[in-house]
């Protein structure tokens, strides 16, 4: 097998802006889990109705790409707040189990029904920029692709800033780290973490409505999703943000790169092999863990 | 002393389905310090929990500056002036020190913020020096000035701590005596819970006694601190077993 190295480097921008979606939805699920302490299953769900969203905004306003995207992402904020509200609201943070068949229920729940309504049948979305991109050489990167990755990193350095320097995000941080001390400076744990749950369904929305140009929408197309971003949030240090980041754009360029040399089975088993060594060689993952780190 | 900066009347909680604190009435008056003694399991945090609101509060009545406080929630009592500094590290530990600080302000508007922080930190001045350090990495005593700190920026009242000096080296706790006694000459009411009776004891003007969930005792600390019972309770064996 001789390297191409124009498809070797097609793959890895490839991998990086998957890796980047892939982030989004870690660290949505890094911020439920630091604010609630428990791990949302409906969380590929939140990434499956923001492309479903983004499909069926792209033709009301006329296939332009970011008016789409502005509402699939509200759309799914909106998702993200009737489930707090209906549903994550009556939960206790001692609460795991019930967390998790709530939220697993839930996420099967919803495939069913967006599977009822809209069939199995994979739709392909086509936005204003169609298959027009950047050429490198003899390869092409999709618009679609590059800004995908690009409202990704955005959205980081937006939730960095959210995190880092405004009291909405601090006091998530707040509760992750004591929530004992979050009560003693009057934080109301409750508005807090329905506004974290808002914040990480925008992130989900977002992740879908840019995949969604990329990869087939199906009413399928989360559920494995919520287990590799699980993994992701593990192997970068449970709660660590920055973390999550790294180990999803890292294992976005593994899978590229071994989807592109070897079978196509391969690429699904990697991240959970990579996951199971991680966590035998470094119990904690790769980085430091816990209190919602921001940097 | 005129009316009380709080009234506890027959307050009974506890957790779950126990009730812990039993029919407990007391006064407090403004800016005195009252130290709560009691053995290990005697209600003592409990107590401190229901004032402040954060675990299950079965009857009674809490009256605060004239107002029943007993069925709101922390934040609301917080913004009425009761704060309070929960035993162990209470602080955000990977967060410096201004951000704690910044925590602290929660409940201000934005634009008190600054001024709060200046004002607190005058007092306070190793927060400076610490600007930047994680609060994890604090020593204990440091901690413990951060966490009162935090809570004072509000300008409570009434500042409820659980155990200020547990764990310090008896120079920092000889500092957090001084500085709880400073808080309560700016006209703050303090109910201090503390390991270190002898060393609250001499601080307070008052003090409860408490055992078993309920009020055993109360009086002037000089007294307290003399009462045979108390002496010999605090020198081994427990009240009850003194009392008998």
């Amino acid at each position: 097998m001789t390297v191409d190295a124009v498809y070797l480097l097609q793959l890895t921008l490839n991998g990086i802006t998957l890796g980047l979606l892939y982030a989004l939805i870690a660290v949505g699920l890094s911020l439920i889990f630091g604010v609630m302490e428990i791990i949302n299953f409906a969380h590929g769900e939140l990434l499956m109705l923001g492309a479903f969203a983004m499909t069926f905004a792209l033709p009301v306003v006329g296939l332009l790409y970011w008016p789409a995207l502005a509402a699939a992402i509200l759309a799914t904020m909106l998702v993200g707040l009737v489930m707090y509200e209906v549903l994550l609201a009556r939960l206790r943070p001692d609460e795991f189990e019930r967390a998790i068949l709530i939220t697993l229920g839930l996420s099967i729940i919803i495939i069913h029904v967006m599977q009822y309504i809209f069939t199995a049948t994979p739709r392909l979305v086509d936005t204003q920029y169609g298959f027009d991109g950047v050429d490198i050489g003899a390869i092409r990167i999709p618009w679609t692709r590059v800004i995908g990755a690009a409202a990704a990193l955005v959205a980081f350095g937006g939730l960095y800033v959210v995190l880092r320097y405004t009291q909405f995000g601090r006091a998530m941080r707040a509760i992750a780290q004591n929530r004992e001390a979050a009560l003693m400076v009057g934080i109301r744990p409750r508005i807090v973490a329905r506004n974290a749950v808002v914040l990480a369904a925008g992130l989900c929305g977002l992740a879908g409505a840019a995949i969604s140009p990329i990869q087939l929408v199906t009413p399928y197309m989360g559920q494995f999703l919520i287990f590799k971003a699980f993994a992701l949030v593990i192997i970068g240090g449970l709660g660590n943000i920055p973390g999550a980041i790294v180990a999803a754009v890292a294992l976005g360029l593994i899978e590229n790169w071994i989807g592109g040399f070897f079978e196509i089975a391969w690429q699904e088993a990697a991240v959970f092999v990579i996951m199971i060594v991680v966590l035998f060689l470094r119990p904690d993952g790769l980085f430091k863990r816990g209190s919602m780190r921001v940097g | 002393m005129t009316t009380p900066a709080l009234e506890l009347v027959s307050v009974t909680a506890g957790y779950g389905d126990n009730p812990i604190v039993r029919e407990f009435s007391a006064r407090l008056y403004g800016g005195t310090i009252t130290t709560l003694i009691g053995g290990n399991g005697a209600g003592k945090s409990t107590l401190l929990r229901a004032i402040y609101g954060t675990n299950r509060f079965f009857s009674g009545q809490i009256v605060f500056k004239g107002e029943t406080i007993e069925r709101l929630p922390p934040w609301e009592r917080l913004k009425r002036g009761v704060g309070f500094v929960p035993q162990g590290r209470c602080n955000f530990p990977a967060m410096n020190v201004e951000e704690n600080m910044k925590m602290g302000c929660y409940t201000l508007p934005a634009a008190k913020h600054a001024g709060a922080i200046d004002r607190v930190v005058g007092s306070f001045p190793m927060l400076r020096e610490k600007w930047c350090t994680e609060a994890g990495n604090l020593s204990g005593g440091e901690q413990q000035i951060l966490e009162m700190a935090m809570v004072l920026l509000v300008e409570p009242s009434l500042l409820l701590l659980d155990e200020p000096s547990l764990g310090l080296s008896p120079k920092m706790q000889g500092d957090v005596f001084t500085t709880v006694q400073r808080i309560a000459a700016s006209g703050v009411t303090v109910l201090v819970v503390e390991q270190n009776v002898r060393g609250a004891l001499l601080i307070s003007d008052r003090a409860l006694v408490m055992e078993q969930g309920r009020l055993f005792m109360e009086g002037p600390a000089a007294e307290v601190r003399t009462d045979p019972r108390i002496r010999q309770a605090y020198l081994g064996g427990n009240i009850v077993a003194a009392a008998q």
